[in-house]
């Protein structure tokens, strides 16, 4: 691992101490740049309290949030029992949590112990019942009669992914919230960051689309590099001096070369898009590189507190904990990162199917926040879940071998972090009877969402709430509205 | 599964009537939206968070959507899927440019060429099974020539609402009455049993038939794999 990250340091880690030996001269070349890099880094020093990481988990597929979080006993539990039939999951098997501020009684998916023990320590908070909407609805009837407009392709996957990232479901796609987010906010927080706001886990998303910041992609492993100067465990050793100067050979030549190409100017607006980009990707690595290596001396054993979590979502997770522990890195005090998995499409065969899924989701989220709290900045950093619907109530079939859901509507998410008001419940619970007042036409058990993804975001993101949410104003203000239920945040 | 010659053949006569289709296509008219008081709220959603008292329906005040105003629904519009619908699918149809208006009522039903040869093709016996997919991939395909999306909804008996002409321009993709749609309103394959219709996007729907055992999600179910070769 340290020999990965060695190699990570890259060039303009190099470059940068370099200068910081230089500082002491006058007149040094690029000094007033280094030194811009430095006072953001003592910026992120002095004032750690002022850094904020916005973490966006979507589980694509639709997760089943109906057998993520269960009634107990009670009424909605009989509900539950009745109409979820050889889906329902008995309630001594459950992950029992204890809100405090529910009366009924709930428990959360077997397979969710990690994510109980979050959730009852106060770290992790659930928002009932959240979904697309244009406008209001206030209930199947009101869904029925054609007089509220609904949002297009109400149960298409890729339309619910994109209106749930865009948050504007009743427009064309053109950004997504958390990129409008960071439009807003990187001038103001990240002027002498060396990184995009907007980072990856998983290929470029709805989510991050801004016109002004641009998202750049990491995987599991950190930067990519470019291929063909060394090994993957070392990706430039055959081109590059340890102190970041070019080898003297056929491999450090050519990569001279490619740089000094992709220095250039051109008339030619995609000839110089291309280089800018280049460019921009290998400026990032070095960043990455450089906060990986910070990460490595931070003292928190990353893979030990990740060894639970051992799968494509904890494996992301663990590189966004790395990349916030090497924060000074990169100098910006607000970022906004993107993971996701998929495979919650669980038309047949759920029962096994999700409970691998939870298995996933509460042991990534339990290293997690088990690791944020090790860095100690649990206050600094949100994660919010979301997902295209949850699932129909009803199964599709009778035989529990074989069987799912099919395409809901409203779900209850996830949010967890020092900043949420956790060991709580919020927003509102549905009524769990098909064909009744919360059911949208037929009888599968299609929750009409009681809180719209604007509230939910609006309340996870309280920046300029009219500019990243325009659809606001037509629900309930969250935050002076009490019957909204949605002060699931400590904001400040 | 690849389809056979027979089985392109009947297609590839089957798609000039598809794009016929496209050509007998209703005037919309469009009006401005009525203010109608919302509903009550059920016993389980006094408490929601669905928008200010004071504005109980802001859709209606801030919105107007527009509404499909045509001619009262004619006898053979007024079908047993259709009567069965109302408490299925919301009075919400597309216009040709995909733009959502209310369905105020469902217009003179207007039978696309597609919709004739549909007793000819859907679930003979002569035939795969798989000509059966294909003939409803060209029935949705018709549909979103039409419209600009698949017809609205997740379940069965919604999409073939559309399909069968509760929508803003009446137009009949497979007839109402077709022996293939049972008594739920519901397309069913040539073993009864109703397909399952998977939204993916607003072009493109899985379409799978459970089978001989009418069990989905089975080995024997049937599903339609385009063999580019």
């Amino acid at each position: 691992m340290r020999q990965r990250d060695k190699d990570h340091l890259s060039r303009r880690h190099f470059l940068r101490s370099a200068a910081c030996a230089q500082l002491g001269y006058a007149g040094l070349v690029n000094a007033l740049s280094q030194m811009r890099l430095f006072t953001a880094a003592a910026n992120a020093q002095s004032n750690p309290g002022d850094y904020k990481a916005l973490v966006c988990l979507f589980l694509f597929g639709g997760n089943d949030s109906n057998n993520t979080l269960i009634p107990f006993n009670g009424t909605h539990r009989n509900r539950y029992q009745n109409a979820r039939g050889i889906l329902s999951i008995p309630s001594s098997d459950l992950a029992r949590i204890y809100p405090d501020n529910d009366g009924n009684t709930w428990g959360l998916h077997p397979s969710c112990t990690g994510m109980a023990s979050l959730f009852n320590a106060g770290k992790l908070a659930v928002v009932q019942n959240v979904g697309t909407l244009a406008y209001p609805v206030t209930d199947r009837a009101e869904y029925l009669s054609g007089n509220v407009p609904l949002p297009p392709q109400l149960f298409s996957h890729s339309d619910q992914q994109i209106q749930w990232q865009s948050s504007v479901p009743d427009k064309p796609y053109e950004t997504g919230w958390g990129g409008r987010l960071a439009d807003l906010v990187d001038a103001g927080y990240n002027a002498d960051g060396t990184v995009s706001m907007s980072i990856s886990l998983t290929g470029i998303n709805s989510f991050q689309v801004g016109r002004e910041v641009i998202q750049y992609v990491v995987d599991k492993n950190g930067a990519t590099s470019l291929w063909g100067y060394g090994p993957a465990a070392n990706r430039y050793q055959n081109a590059l001096n340890p102190d970041g100067s070019y080898i003297n050979n056929w491999a450090g030549n050519r990569l001279r070369r490619y740089e000094e190409i992709m220095n250039y100017s051109h008339a030619n607006l995609q000839e110089e898009a291309y280089s800018q980009v280049i460019r921009r990707a290998r400026d990032y690595e070095g960043t990455v590189g450089e906060a990986l290596s910070l990460a490595d001396a931070s003292g928190v054993d990353f893979d030990a507190n990740f060894a639970p979590a051992q799968t494509n979502l904890g494996d992301q997770l663990k590189m966004i904990a790395k990349l916030i522990a090497g924060r000074e890195a990169s100098g910006n005090r607000r970022q906004v990162y993107f993971c996701s998995v998929g495979g919650y499409d669980t038309h047949a065969t759920q029962l096994p199917n999700h409970a691998n899924l939870m298995d996933e989701l509460s042991t990534g989220l339990k290293s997690f926040q088990d690791t944020i709290d090790a860095l100690g900045v649990s206050d600094n950093v949100l994660l919010f879940e979301s997902s295209d619907f949850t699932r129909t109530l009803t199964p599709n079939g009778n035989d529990p071998n074989s069987s799912g859901s099919d395409h809901g509507w409203g779900g209850h998410q996830i949010v967890m972090g020092g900043p949420v008001k956790g060991k709580n419940l919020y927003g509102h619970f549905p009524n769990l009877s098909p064909g009744g007042s919360d059911d949208a036409g037929g009888t599968r058990g299609r929750w009409i969402p009681s809180t719209s993804v604007d509230q939910y975001a609006s309340v996870i993101d309280s920046n300029a709430m009219e500019t990243i949410f325009p659809n606001l104003g037509r629900f309930d203000n969250p935050f002076s509205v009490a019957s909204a239920n949605l002060d699931f945040l400590h904001l400040g | 599964m690849a389809l056979d010659e027979q089985t392109k053949a009947r297609l590839a006569l089957t798609l000039p009537i598809v794009l016929g289709a496209a050509v007998i296509w209703l005037g919309l008219s469009l009006r401005k939206g009525d203010d109608e008081p919302a509903n009550e709220p059920g016993p389980d959603s006094s408490a929601v968070n669905r928008g200010p008292a004071s504005e109980a329906n802001p859709a209606a005040a801030e919105s107007e959507p527009a509404v499909v105003s045509q001619a009262p629904a004619s006898p053979a519009a007024d079908s047993r899927a259709s009567r069965d619908i109302e408490a299925v699918t919301p009075a919400i149809a597309l216009d040709a440019n995909g733009n959502q208006v209310r369905l105020e009522s469902i217009p003179d039903p207007t039978p696309a060429p597609i919709a004739a040869a549909s007793r000819e093709t859907l679930n003979q016996p002569d035939q795969e099974p798989e000509a059966d997919l294909a003939f409803i991939q060209d029935a949705l395909s018709t549909y979103r020539t039409a419209f600009q999306s698949n017809p609205f909804g997740g379940e069965n008996e919604e999409i073939v609402a559309g399909l069968t002409g509760r929508n803003a321009k009446g137009l009949v993709v497979i007839p109402p009455d077709h022996p293939a749609i049972n008594d739920q309103g519901q397309l069913t394959d040539r073993w009864g049993t109703p397909y399952h219709f998977h939204p993916v996007s607003r072009e493109e729907m899985d379409v799978t038939s459970a089978g001989p055992d009418r069990k989905l999600f089975t080995d024997d179910d049937v599903r339609l794999d385009f063999d580019f070769e």
